[in-house]
């Protein structure tokens, strides 16, 4: 077997064993690569601190166990900012697991900066029906939800009694995973209400939401990468911008194999001509 | 040291999980059932409480809801082999809505706005970036549109438009790979994240030799 058989052949478990090891070595040993801010980032950035005090914002808190490794950090970020600011937040998920995820994640933030719950923030939890939900809640919240999450009736809760559907909403934070997401949030968000949108997605969604972008969607932040770059938008470096030197080694490895695979390839063709 | 348990617990489920990237194997089989039996029981008892708060319990006050709820009750005929096709209403019903929310501004947000974000001046003379951005914007819409445009043979010019629009996806294709990769990166990062703990110094090498026996076992024909 040649060298390049060799290489073409490597086993998988050795290449994820590697990429395992490429991911996990900085992490016991940061390097401190830099990380430039994005423009798409940024944009979502500045619509947040542009918002007058007070204004609502809707956010579609999507973190499942699925998803939270890539977003999860980032939504936080985001919700660090939108309360810091000034500003209410109205929880909503567009999946079941996604109530556990807020109750988990947005207390501890609220209560660090002195929020109420009901007059500053408030979960509504789970709606059934993805895109006809998300149309109904703009329509009328009170079509969808008659309690929010912890079974407190809306008219008892003062956040709720300013907002009533899309007119009150001054923004939209969609937080996904789900590729079918950007179309729907251009169809149901932006082209019948004109609220701005800022989208927090994995890797994949964030490249078909890019068309959307800045029309439609004024800001994409996609994965770990734009959950990074928050973090260090709002001076708050969490597990997103400790976990960027991984990804850049790794994004490393990756590139090293494709060279190295693609070169054998080629010199493989090579000798199998010569032979013919 | 404090033992957390359910740091502990996540461990484990790592390591059972990561450890099919190597080789499948009992463990990891059983954690991954878990898994499955955890989520169904989560969202069966979610999906309930939706229905009651949503559906059941605003009924007193709101009748019309009485439809939605019926329809969704024959939603459970399927399991029935003689009734079945009763479920086939609710499910055009559904249908129909869903067609009907979707396309009421499907033209506005997937036509209008996209000819809108397309149609953007070629030079910009205080960005060369920009410039540069935008021509490569008008030329890959032009010719991957031309690509799929099939009443005309690609032959000549019109040939080598096509073969631009190719090259253009193939360039798209490549950043959504590049971005799946990340995708993935990231998942890894915090799946490791759940193993560099402190009670990981103890409970990885247990988990290494259970799956190594398990995988053993396996082979052996004992379990």
């Amino acid at each position: 077997m040649g060298l390049s058989d060799r290489i073409l052949n490597i086993p998988i478990p050795v290449v994820s064993f590697l990429m395992i090891l490429t991911i996990a070595l900085p992490m016991v040993t940061p390097i401190g690569l830099p990380i430039k801010i994005g423009s798409m980032t940024k944009a979502g950035y500045d619509i947040i601190l542009g918002l007058s005090e007070g204004s609502v914002v809707l956010m579609s808190y999507g973190v499942s166990p699925a998803g939270v490794t890539e977003v999860g950090t980032g939504a936080k970020a985001l919700v660090y900012h939108v309360l810091s600011e000034g500003h209410k937040l109205i929880l909503v998920g567009p999946a079941v697991d996604n109530p556990m995820f807020v109750e988990k994640d947005i207390p501890p933030i609220a209560n660090m900066l002195n929020k109420q719950y009901g007059i500053d923030w408030v979960h509504l939890g789970y709606y059934a029906g993805v895109e006809m939900g998300l149309a109904a809640i703009l329509s009328d919240i009170s079509s969808v939800y008659t309690t929010d999450h912890r079974g407190n009736k809306l008219q008892d809760l003062p956040l709720m009694q300013e907002v009533k559907g899309a007119a009150d909403i001054d923004l939209h934070i969609c937080v996904t995973f789900s590729a079918d997401m950007p179309s729907q949030l251009a169809r149901q968000v932006a082209a019948p209400y004109g609220i701005p949108i800022i989208l927090l997605c994995d890797g994949v969604t964030g490249t078909i939401a890019t068309p959307y972008y800045p029309t439609q969607i004024q800001s994409i932040m996609m994965s770990m990468r734009g959950s990074a770059e928050y973090e260090l938008l709002i001076k708050r470096p969490a597990e997103a911008t400790g976990g960027m030197d991984s990804i850049s080694l790794s994004y490393l490895y990756l590139t090293l194999l494709l060279v190295i695979t693609n070169i054998a390839t080629f010199y493989k063709r090579g000798e199998k001509k010569e032979e013919r | 040291m404090a033992i957390d348990a359910y740091e502990i617990l996540a461990v484990v489920f790592a390591m059972a999980i990561l450890s099919w990237t190597f080789k499948p194997n009992p463990v990891h089989r059983i954690v991954e059932s878990l898994y499955v039996g955890f989520n169904a029981g989560y969202l069966l008892v979610t999906n309930m409480r939706t229905a009651y708060f949503s559906g059941i319990q605003p009924l007193a006050t709101n009748v019309i809801l009485m439809i939605p709820l019926i329809l969704g009750i024959l939603m459970y005929a399927r399991l029935s082999k003689k009734y079945a096709y009763v479920s086939n209403y609710p499910i055009a019903f559904l249908t129909a809505i869903g067609l009907a929310v979707a396309t009421r501004s499907i033209i506005q947000a997937d036509v209008v706005e996209q000819i809108k974000s397309t149609a953007i001046p070629l030079i910009v003379p205080t960005s060369g970036l920009e410039t540069l951005g935008n021509i490569v914007i008008a030329i890959s819409v032009v010719s991957s549109i031309f690509y799929f445009t099939y009443a005309t043979e690609h032959t000549g010019a019109k040939g080598i438009l096509a073969k631009i629009g190719i090259a253009m996806m193939m360039v798209g294709f490549g950043a959504n790979a590049a971005n799946i990769l990340l995708s993935r990166s990231a998942r890894t990062i915090t799946m490791l994240g759940y193993i560099m703990v402190p009670s990981g110094i103890y409970v990885v090498p247990i988990m290494i030799v259970i799956i190594a026996l398990s995988i053993y076992a396996e082979k052996k024909g004992y379990i």
